[in-house]
């Protein structure tokens, strides 16, 4: 029987990737389906190339496109009630930024509502995950993240509203968090298949999703933050935007990372596993906010672009010199941003930190790296980061 | 076989009677029996597959598993409980309009006897 070789293979796998299959569980079918009609075809007589060709010809012009965008409108259909609440969710978040700026009253209710709203989806979407896919394993691991960041929304409210109990709320978001993060990680690197992971599918259809809304909650504040660096940093426009994108994007580009070593096992060894327990371990720290020391905290966050850089690097292997110099980038500005705000640089270095030179590189780096996931979503969250850390002088 | 449409509007009960027969099928397989089965007649293309199959997956009709065959992930669709009693319904809906749209042929092939002459 005339099986295809990992070369042919690859080759039929570029083509479709040409064709503009981006969506993996279709391009992976695709590519199954494909090669065995290769296979019917060169069993019959025909040569691989001559197989190819033939194939190639039967396949119209965007017609894989087409399946795609009609495949993934069929998935979204279902998930509905989650994408209406995530437009709800972005909706009310402009409004209280907007409510905030103009000083009218009602911005940290309309802020608050936001947040339900976004958890609102992020559980919609999760049950109705756990629920058409009982055969999948780890519903409790998919819970624990959404419980994380449902705890941490409530936290955060309750600061914005100044209820009490808002730090305890916080902490237990950051403890749950953690755990969350560590058990899954233990999962992938012990037990884990591509398949029977509910997580890996799910965060696999839910991505475009997921990055669309981070990317509709970045733009526009970040233009405005831009259009407004020489003036006063507005604090609370900053913080709250800035901050759901770092926090939902950092668990975006942990669930991609785990899903790239889930499907790579050369990659599942001690180095990665440390470097990974310790980016999600200073991340989730941070959002402890206040309760730690500003320091601490500056320390914290250095620690996380060094090592999330050399992460991004080893597992995504962007073949690309300007996205690999943008990643080498973001730890030596984090790296600088920490010497100068513990006042071991002079303060007057800050203009080599923050500049418009940085800013345009990083937002380059968020556009052109469109094919690589994990290197895009490590310079949003940097992005957003950047932004909140500026200092508010144009040069 | 040249309407394309009208193929396309039979392929849900098509695909839900194949896999009430065989327990699990994967895409290619689908095709392959179908043109088998149609004697060559009903070739599908990927267009009008996937975007059913996903949206039978999405309905809760259809439930998948994959194996690695060959190198490749090979996805295997199955019908669920409520996917059976689908294909029941639809089967037998699409027997009673293949029955009316027999009888409305064959009736309109017979002879005409005119009132008028």
């Amino acid at each position: 029987m005339k099986k295809l070789t990992a070369e042919q293979r690859m080759h039929v796998r570029n083509f479709l990737s040409g064709q503009g299959l981006t969506f993996s569980p279709l391009l992976e079918e695709m590519l199954d389906h494909v090669s065995s009609d290769i296979e019917e075809r060169m069993r019959q007589g025909l040569s691989f190339d001559e197989a190819c060709l033939q194939m190639q010809n039967d396949i119209p012009e965007n017609h894989l496109q087409t399946i795609q965008i009609e495949t993934m409108e069929t998935i979204n259909k279902r998930f509905s009630i989650s994408r209406s609440l995530s437009i709800l969710a972005l909706a009310l978040m402009f409004a209280g930024i907007t409510f905030k700026i103009l000083h009218y009253p009602g911005a940290s209710e309309l802020l608050m509502f936001s947040f339900a709203a976004m958890a609102g989806s992020f559980l919609s979407g999760t049950v109705s995950g756990i629920y058409f896919h009982k055969e999948k394993k780890g519903a409790a691991r998919v819970l624990s993240i959404v419980a994380g960041t449902i705890l941490l929304l409530i936290g955060y409210t309750f600061k914005i509203m100044h209820w009490p109990g808002a730090d305890q709320l916080v902490i237990l978001g950051v403890s749950v968090s953690f755990i969350s993060f560590l058990f899954n990680t233990l999962y992938i690197f012990r037990s884990s298949t591509p398949n029977a992971n509910l997580l890996s599918y799910l965060h696999e259809k839910h991505t475009p999703g997921i990055e669309r809304f981070f990317l509709v909650l970045l733009v526009p504040v970040a233009v405005l933050r831009m259009i407004t660096l020489p003036l006063p940093a507005n604090a609370f426009l900053g913080v709250v935007i800035f901050v759901t994108v770092i926090y939902g994007t950092g668990v975006q580009f942990f669930a991609l990372t785990w899903r790239i070593l889930e499907r790579d096992i050369a990659k599942r060894n001690v180095t990665i596993f440390s470097a990974l327990v310790l980016s999600f371990t200073s991340f989730i720290l941070v959002f402890l906010g206040e309760l730690l020391g500003i320091e601490i905290r500056i320390m914290l966050i250095m620690l996380f672009s060094i090592v999330t850089a050399w992460l991004t690097y080893t597992i995504d292997q962007p073949k690309n010199y300007f996205l690999t110099g943008v990643i080498i980038l973001v730890p030596l500005i984090f790296t600088a941003n920490a010497l100068l705000r513990l006042n071991m640089i002079p303060a007057f270095e800050t203009s080599f930190v923050f500049n418009i030179v940085i800013l345009l590189i990083l937002t380059a780096g968020v556009f052109i790296s469109t094919k690589h996931g994990a290197t895009r979503t490590f310079l949003i969250l940097s992005l957003a980061s950047y932004l909140v850390e500026y200092t508010g002088k144009l040069i | 076989m040249e309407s394309k449409e009208f193929i396309r509007g039979m392929l849900k009960p098509l695909i839900l009677s194949l896999l009430a027969r065989t327990k699990r099928m994967y895409g290619y397989e689908i095709t392959q029996r179908i043109a088998e089965l149609s004697k060559g007649d009903i070739k599908l293309t990927y267009g009008a597959l996937y975007p059913i199959l996903y949206k039978l997956e999405a309905e809760g009709s259809l439930v998948t598993t994959t194996e690695i065959v060959d190198n490749r992930v090979r996805k295997y669709y199955s019908l669920t409980t409520e996917g059976k009693k689908m294909a029941k319904v639809k089967v037998s809906e699409l027997q009673r309009f293949t029955d009316i749209l027999k009888a409305i042929i064959e009736d309109s092939s017979k002879p005409q006897l005119s009132i008028e002459s």
